[in-house]
């Protein structure tokens, strides 16, 4: 096998089936992580659909967080809606909310209203924080959003202290993961944190008090939970306040390698090796004896040639997880996302379990679709949209890791770490099974 | 409300309902002083409150409230019901992801469809300063490459209505270098309600449709569908439609636009008749056949009760000459359900039907039931139809009108209050307090209401339809239920989870 | 149906010019509708003796505020009757600053037309007035296909005029190779200097792939009936710039020869262009 594989960025096609929703649903989705919050949209009522999308993949609760919508209309549009804008904010006092995001939409942003003016103005009037965030659609993907909000909510929300809080990091950016149950990769982090001693300052965002955005400033070192986007933010408070990103070259923790590097590299900062040293070997241990007992089926595994159809987030990380602790063979890579950063880490890792799949980085549903038909994969690590693609394929397996996915989920199951190792065994056997249940009964019962 | 129909397992969660804290407030205000007729906002019949709305009254607080899809999202609908058609929707990204998830994937996972592409422009700033139409002619014959599809159809969103791509002059001149038919579809979020999505494109489609070749005798077309994933388009009532009209001897060419072929809307002209799915969204295209080819239309309710569905029978038959066949027809399923019908009467004699389908299963059904109930010998009051739903469709409210039909309505000021409107957690209160008003009242909706009443659930989809005689079956089992199980008490589970831990 | 659209540089007198074309055409039995395309909304002025008449768009928000469609606009409400039986529209727009003109131009055009206001008041020649330039898509929407078929540009011996007029017949030669719109002259709305204009105007023309169709002499008769609210045909009934207007419709008329423009690409040529006549 040779080490160089072929890369195939998606270049502009003219004509695109996104995996991705748009800026104002990642700026959505960074600021609904702020608790009690309301989120204005400045949009005609579809792009609320786009909110209330984000509200539920940020488990908001609407008897605390708010939504509303300007609802605009071809008036608007023609005459400016800037009027109507300034209308709605100052009925939003009757929420009795700390803080109101207003976010622009294509609309508004072409004919040029000023939100960032509007907001200035009726702010003496208004008993909250008014924070106006540009986020039209066409201004990029969903993650250009998250990076704009992110942007926006730092610089408008933080306080310099000068002074830092020793071992204490701030997390960014948990939410841009397409594991349906994110929040749970986000308490793991957390709880391996806190066996380190390592205090967290502040998530941004995911239920995150106001208050919080104070302690960020004071934090030492940051860590990005996302390979899709929050770098930048990462890089503003590196720059700004001098904390210092960690493991920003390596893949998030998901499998055996991936999570003690993680780990380690922690533990080396915070002075902790040895914790992380045991939280490694302890959790090694831990999937190797539930393995044994509950009885792992690797049957189907071994040197299967295998599909990952991703977001970064949680298709790099698979990567050497699959191949290197499931004996699985990438063949194909089909990122939703194209980020340098992301980039670097994924060549990296290719080069160092020398495999050459074919990656496809930005990919859309026909370019996946049609990989996936070239290369025939016996499995595809991917989502719903996947599963129906390749239904007139010959692939027998769709293990189903990846957002959307119309599959119910109430308990936050972590892919990070050791546990997560565990939950997606627990999927790819679970998809594994379902592939050979019977469909239809050979004859009746008679009773 | 957690039948939704975002794909997102997570994003479902979106649609619950929302507090709205100033309501929360004005509600433990009243209490202190007792509870009056405050609460109401609205009080008459249904003409009333149409001449309130038209006249510019009872606008709801803002625009703020209550938001549904807009006109992109229901144009996207209806093309969504073509089969092999391949949308190039000329904007971002965000757009084209929204209405796939909702709808194209949902389409994969419940109606059976396969995966069709959902494909864009993916306009992005540089499109937006300097004109995006260079794009979509290449994006039109990329997706006639990648797709091979009878049938493209252009859909404008706000980017490119705003800055004036003429997405029909290049759907004409795409046309000339591919195979597909192209449409276009001026679909811009802004640029109308909810309805003028749907009617813009119906007008659309109908440019499709071919001078007859022949007149096909004794069929038809159903129209209005868009048989998509939406909560109030059910193919169990499709199927019974289907099934009623084949029993009194009558073929359907297509079902506009729910599931059909781009040959069977070509051929759509050389039907007898038009028939109605959903006289809300069918009409205007059925007035417009009817006004341009001379197609008539048969402008029935929906088959809700016996009296509903012997009209819609009725409304086909005639004009094909059919009501002997028919007659039979309707005389043998009548005898079929007469056990149910009995039940029906029996349960709703002398009630007051307190109906309320403000959301779900859609404001249209709950007019048809209200219909309904007063057949089977009950007074219907319909509740808190919400004033956006009466501008947004007022051709068929105002057809409703026309036919006789004018229940007593009552809104309470929860729908008025600001938010996103979610009408269980806005009005619960108001609603608990407004059934004390009336004696052996009964209440048609949502089982996310506890009036504390016998409650007739119209949410569960379990497979039965709720049009024609198999609806009576259905319908008559649910208000048994509410009959039988009203004195049980509803989970404190759920109310807690509905309205947080507040009482009422 | 003829349509014909009048495009030109801001102030350059395409209001004036298209008011007294529509009489004139009147005058010939003809119905003529004038629809002025400019949120400045007094394209029409002159042929309603100085009142500005209600817009589309004006008419249209109040209808949305009361939750009506487009099609509960009664054509009474938006089409009104100016001197002479005149057809008047005025498309109307956002405050200078906010909003989206060319938006606003789009709608009210795609409204006129989806309330069949031709086929109702069976127009034979529609006149639209279009602002100073074509700045964004929505002030195309006049010369797309459906509309406007034949474009006149309005300029005089000022360069700039002819730089506006030049960036239009860009826009012009885009659309027309679609369908059946295109170029049908250059008329001079003189500042004067009119053996100058002339040449000058006869040449870039002759480069558009045109002809200069026009002379408008600059007239103090015409510049007192601005003021006075009134087109020349009807307050100076008799007077040679009276005969000016009627010779133009009658030009207008029998001009059946709109063609697909070739606008000069740089503006060095246009420069060139214009130097050489300025040092003859």
């Amino acid at each position: 096998m040779s080490t160089t594989g072929k890369f195939v960025t998606a270049t502009a096609e003219k004509c695109h089936d996104p995996y991705l929703r748009c800026a104002l649903y990642g700026a959505a989705q960074a600021a609904l992580g702020i608790s009690g919050c309301c989120v204005l949209s400045y949009a005609p009522q579809g792009c609320n659909m786009l909110v209330s999308s984000a509200f539920g993949w940020q488990d908001a609760d609407y008897t605390e967080t708010l939504t509303l919508c300007t609802k605009l209309c071809e008036n608007e549009i023609v005459h400016g809606g800037e009027e109507l804008l300034t209308r709605t904010i100052l009925e939003a006092q009757e929420f009795n909310v700390p803080i109101v995001f207003v976010l622009s939409s294509c609309g508004p942003e072409i004919v040029g209203d000023d939100i960032v003016a509007v907001c200035e103005d009726v702010r003496s009037q208004v008993n909250f924080d008014v924070v106006p965030i540009q986020c039209a659609g066409f201004r990029g993907s969903q993650y250009d959003g998250s990076d704009i909000a992110l942007d926006v909510l730092l610089k408008k929300l933080i306080v310099d202290r000068g002074q830092k809080i020793a071992k204490s990091v701030c997390l960014i950016a948990p939410y841009a993961n397409a594991n349906p149950t994110w929040m749970g990769d986000l308490e793991w982090v957390k709880g391996v944190l806190s066996r380190m001693g390592v205090e967290v300052t502040a998530t941004i965002t995911h239920q995150t008090a106001l208050s919080d955005f104070a302690r960020v400033s004071a934090s030492e070192a940051s860590l990005v939970l996302s390979h899709d986007c929050g770098h930048k933010a990462a890089g503003y408070l590196a720059s700004e306040f001098g904390v210092e990103q960690l493991c920003q070259d390596i893949p998030l923790p998901v499998g055996f390698t991936n999570t003690r590097r993680w780990l380690r590299e922690l533990g080396e900062r915070f002075g902790v090796g040895e914790v992380a040293d045991k939280l490694a070997n302890e959790g090694e241990k831990m999937v190797v004896e539930v393995c044994r007992r509950k009885g792992l089926e690797q049957f189907f595994m071994h040197r299967a040639p295998v599909a990952i159809v991703a977001d970064a987030t949680v298709g790099i990380p698979l990567v050497h997880f699959i191949s290197e602790d499931l004996e699985m063979v990438p063949q194909l890579i089909c990122l939703r996302s194209s980020q340098e950063v992301a980039r670097r880490v994924l060549e990296k890792e290719l080069k160092e379990l020398n495999l050459a799949p074919r990656v496809i980085y930005g990919a859309d549903v026909y370019q996946s679709k049609v990989a996936l038909a070239d290369l025939k994969p016996e499995i595809v690590f991917g989502s719903n949209i996947e599963k129906h693609a390749v239904e007139e394929l010959d692939i027998p397996f769709v293990f189903l890791l990846v957002s959307p996915t119309t599959r119910f989920r109430i308990i936050n199951r972590e892919y990070f770490g050791y546990t997560g190792m565990l939950n997606i065994i627990e999927f790819i056997q679970n998809d594994w099974r379902d592939k050979y249940r019977s469909r239809q009964r050979e004859y009746k019962a008679r009773w | 409300m957690l039948c939704c129909v975002t794909v997102d397992g997570t994003a479902g969660l979106a649609l619950v309902n929302r507090l709205s804290v100033g309501i929360l407030l004005d509600l433990a205000g009243r209490e202190a002083t007792g509870m009056d007729e405050d609460y109401i906002a609205f009080r008459g019949n249904l003409q009333q409150l149409l001449e309130k709305v038209e006249k510019g009254e009872m606008i709801p607080k803002l625009q703020a409230s209550h938001a549904p899809p807009c006109k992109f999202w229901t144009a996207f609908m209806v093309v969504n019901g073509i089969r092999h058609m391949a949308p190039v929707i000329h904007g971002p990204v965000g757009c084209t992801y929204g209405v796939a998830s909702a709808y194209k994937l949902t389409s994969c996972e419940y109606r059976g469809v396969p995966l069709e592409p959902t494909s864009c422009t993916a306009l992005g700033e540089t499109n937006i300063v300097y004109g995006g139409e260079g794009k979509l002619v290449e994006a039109v014959k990329e997706a006639e490459a990648r797709y091979h599809p009878e049938l493209i159809v252009i859909l404008s969103c706000c980017c490119s209505g705003i800055i004036g791509d003429d997405v029909e002059t290049i759907a004409e001149e795409a046309e000339k270098s591919v195979n597909a038919k192209v449409i276009a579809i001026h679909s811009e979020g802004f640029g109308g309600d909810f309805r003028s999505g749907f009617e813009d494109a119906f007008r659309v489609i109908m440019d499709l449709m071919e001078p007859p070749r022949q007149k096909r005798q004794k069929t038809i077309n159903i129209l209005g569908a868009r048989v998509g994933p939406t909560y109030t388009e059910w193919r169990e009532d499709l199927d019974e439609i289907i099934r009623l009209v084949n029993a009194i001897g009558v073929d359907i060419n297509a079902v506009l636009c729910g599931g059909c072929t781009l040959e069977e809307i070509r051929r759509a002209r050389e039907v007898e008749l038009n028939a109605s799915w959903c006289y809300d969204w069918g009409q205007k295209l059925g007035d417009l056949m009817q006004k341009r080819y001379g197609i008539a239309y048969s402008r029935t309710g929906q088959p809700y009760g016996l009296r509903a569905t012997e009209e819609w029978i009725m409304g086909v038959a005639r004009p094909l000459g059919l009501e002997k066949k028919a007659r039979e027809v309707i005389q043998k399923e009548t005898d079929g359900v007469k056990e149910e019908a009995e039940s029906l009467r029996r349960n709703l004699n002398d009630k007051t039907a307190l109906i309320e389908v403000a959301e779900f299963p859609g404001p249209i059904r709950a007019l048809s039931i209200a219909r309904m109930v007063e057949e089977f010998g009950a007074r219907p009051v319909v509740i808190n139809i919400h004033p956006y739903t009466i501008k947004e469709r007022m051709p068929s409210i105002k057809f409703l009108l026309e036919t006789g039909q004018n229940p007593e309505v009552v809104l309470t000021k929860g729908i008025f209050s600001l938010g996103t409107f979610r009408s269980s957690w806005q009005t619960e209160f108001q609603l608990e307090e407004l059934v004390t008003e009336y004696n052996n009242a009964i209440f048609f909706g949502t089982p996310m209401r506890q009036p504390g009443i016998p409650q007739v659930n119209l949410t569960t989809r379990t497979g039965y339809p709720h049009y024609g005689y198999p609806g009576i079956v259905n319908l008559a089992r649910l208000v048994e239920s509410a009959v039988v199980n009203a004195g049980r008490p509803r989970s404190k589970l759920f109310r807690r989870v509905l309205y947080g831990d507040r009482q009422s | 149906m003829r349509q014909i659209a009048i495009y030109g540089k801001g102030g350059i007198g395409k209001s004036t010019i298209a008011s007294n074309l529509c009489i004139a055409l009147q005058q010939r039995v003809l119905k003529v509708m004038q629809v002025g395309c400019d949120p400045k909304r007094d394209s029409t002025r002159t042929l309603t003796g100085g009142q500005l008449i209600p817009t589309v768009l004006e008419t249209y928000r109040e209808h949305l505020r009361m939750g009506r469609d487009e099609y509960a606009i009664a054509l009474e409400d938006i089409v009104f009757v100016g001197h002479q039986g005149v057809y008047c529209v005025e498309s109307g727009g956002p405050e200078p600053g906010v909003g989206c003109a060319g938006r606003g131009v789009l709608t009210a055009i795609n409204i006129l037309r989806d309330l069949k206001a031709f086929d109702t008041y069976s127009v034979d020649v529609v006149v639209y007035d279009v602002l100073g330039d074509v700045v964004c898509g929505g002030f195309a929407q006049p010369i797309r296909q459906g509309y406007a078929r034949e474009i006149y540009l309005i300029c005089s011996g000022g360069f700039m005029s002819l730089y506006a007029a030049n960036n239009i017949a860009k826009a012009i030669r885009r659309l027309s190779r679609r369908g059946e719109t295109g170029l049908a002259g250059v008329i001079c709305n003189s500042i004067g200097q009119d053996s100058f204009e002339k040449e000058v105007l006869s040449d870039f023309a002759g480069r558009l792939g045109t002809k200069l169709v026009h002379f408008v002499p600059h007239s103090p008769v015409i510049q007192a009936c601005e003021v006075e609210s009134q087109t020349v045909l009807e307050h100076s009934p008799q007077s040679a710039e009276a005969g000016v207007f009627r010779e133009l419709a009658e030009k207008v008329i029998n001009n059946d020869s709109p063609v697909i423009p070739t606008p000069l690409e740089e503006l060095s040529e246009l420069e060139a262009l214009y130097r050489r006549h300025l040092k003859a």
